[in-house]
């Protein structure tokens, strides 16, 4: 048989045999098996994404670093080494003190909650999708749990220092010494919410730049600028976590009455965070 | 050719680690480099579909597993973006920033679709895609592609990889 240009080569063999474990990959994801063989290619990887974050910040602070030097070595030759320590140092300690003041923030709260709750720090995000994700440094090892809340805490003056600022999701895997949260941006992520000021309930849904709640009556009074917070339903979020603020109410073409909702928290620069320990029911 | 397993090992890892740490930080409007693509297409037009194919899949699995896309979809994709391009092996004028440039380009478009539709088919989340930001992508990529095909060039050379076709030596 003349296959012509279809004549199978080696190249095209291994691309339909790469292809189909791909194919099998993403037909079974959800098996344990192949569920098992990512959490432990995640574990692999984790190091390779707490370095990289670590080469990030390496690579924003060089700009700094090298403007202080030319500036020191204009200054005065001999004293150079000093100058440049000494700024060294005070730039450490405004960061130090900008520190202590989120981590007191935290503190604040961690001993006002009705849960156990760790600190983490953002340490990377989703390449491919910016604002759907985020890695932080805490894993297994430290006992996060799957499906764990992921907070965020006002840091700023004295009154309002350790309230929750806002919801930030949910803990989606974890592994080693980090974990991946999913945001409530993410298309995947539904948060059970509801409207304090007029009780009623609906739900959070990603868009990627900004969330919409889905589900509001008809005859909803919701209105732009109320405050959205979760509502407890659904056994994954504790009620009460301020998710965000209304912007805009329409009627959506299901039938139910839709609103956009700006997040508290602005998930693209948030860098340390609370995880609250659920306590879970055992899973069926 | 100067210790050619560790020349791949290093190329993956550096590659992938590299993508992780600069991608995200470049991001224009929301958008950014694909750089596991960038080096597919190199590295498949310059050393045939098979290393090309191989490559993509590797990428693409290790980029699946740091993402929240549909596990799988982004080893498909950069396997038969691994695979086509290296069809085009000695028909591409590897010299050619404006040929380099337009293959990225379609690449990250083909990519881009393909993913969409794996998300679409598999149950995903395609409204990410809807996120007009994400369209600037391919044009990310392809204005980065001479500065980075500039690095992997200068990156063979350390290893004297001849059947890079190293430009800038």
């Amino acid at each position: 048989m003349d296959w012509g240009i279809f004549r199978p080569s080696k190249s095209a063999a291994l691309c339909l045999a790469l292809l189909g474990v791909s194919f099998i990959v993403m037909t079974f994801r959800l098996s344990g098996a192949v569920t098992s063989m990512r959490t432990f290619l995640l574990y692999w990887i984790s190091p390779i994404q707490q370095a990289s974050s670590g080469s990030a910040q390496w690579t924003s602070d060089l700009g700094d670093k090298f403007i202080r030097l030319i500036r020191a070595h204009q200054e005065n030759k001999a004293l150079k080494d000093r100058i440049l320590n000494a700024s060294v140092l005070e730039t450490q300690y405004q960061e130090l003190l900008i520190e202590n003041r989120r981590l007191r923030g935290l503190l604040k709260l961690k001993g006002s909650l009705p849960f156990n709750t760790q600190t983490a720090r953002v340490i990377g995000r989703d390449p491919l999708n910016w604002t759907h994700a985020v890695w932080i440094n805490r894993g297994s090892k430290d006992h996060v749990a799957q499906d764990s809340p992921v907070v965020a805490v006002r840091t700023e003056g004295e009154e309002e220092a350790g309230v929750v600022q806002g919801l930030i999701g949910r803990v989606l895997e974890s592994s080693g010494g980090s974990s991946k949260v999913l945001l409530i941006s993410d298309p995947l992520s539904s948060v059970a919410v509801s409207i304090p000021s007029i009780g009623e309930l609906g739900l959070a849904q990603g868009e990627g730049p900004y969330l919409t709640v889905e589900y509001l009556e008809l005859t909803s009074q919701a209105k732009p600028g109320d405050l959205v917070v979760t509502s407890g339903f659904g056994g994954i979020f504790p009620a009460g976590i301020p998710v965000g603020t209304l912007t805009r109410v329409e009627v959506s073409p299901s039938g139910f009455r839709r609103g956009f909702l700006k997040p508290e928290v602005s998930l693209n620069s948030v860098r340390e965070v609370l995880i609250l320990e659920m306590p879970r029911g055992p899973k069926d | 050719m100067k210790h050619p397993i560790l020349f791949w090992v290093l190329t993956v890892f550096g590659v992938f680690t590299l993508h992780l740490a600069v991608a995200g930080n470049i991001a224009v409007l929301g958008a950014a480099p694909n750089f596991l693509l960038l080096s597919t297409v190199f590295f498949a037009v310059r050393a045939g579909p098979v290393k090309g194919e191989i490559l993509g899949f590797i990428w693409g699995m290790l980029s699946d597993i740091a993402s929240t896309s549909v596990f799988g979809s982004q080893a498909f994709m950069l396997t038969f973006v691994g695979y086509a391009v290296g069809k085009l092996e000695g028909k591409v004028d590897e010299d050619k920033y404006s040929a380099q440039m337009a293959l990225v380009f379609i690449m990250s478009a083909v990519n881009l679709l393909g993913l969409a539709l794996l998300e679409s088919l598999f149950g995903g989340a395609p409204q990410r895609f809807k996120d007009k930001s994400i369209l600037l992508g391919p044009f990310y990529s392809t204005l980065l592609c001479p500065v980075v095909y500039w690095g992997l060039l200068k990156w063979g050379s350390l290893f004297r990889r001849s059947d890079l076709k190293a430009r800038f030596q």
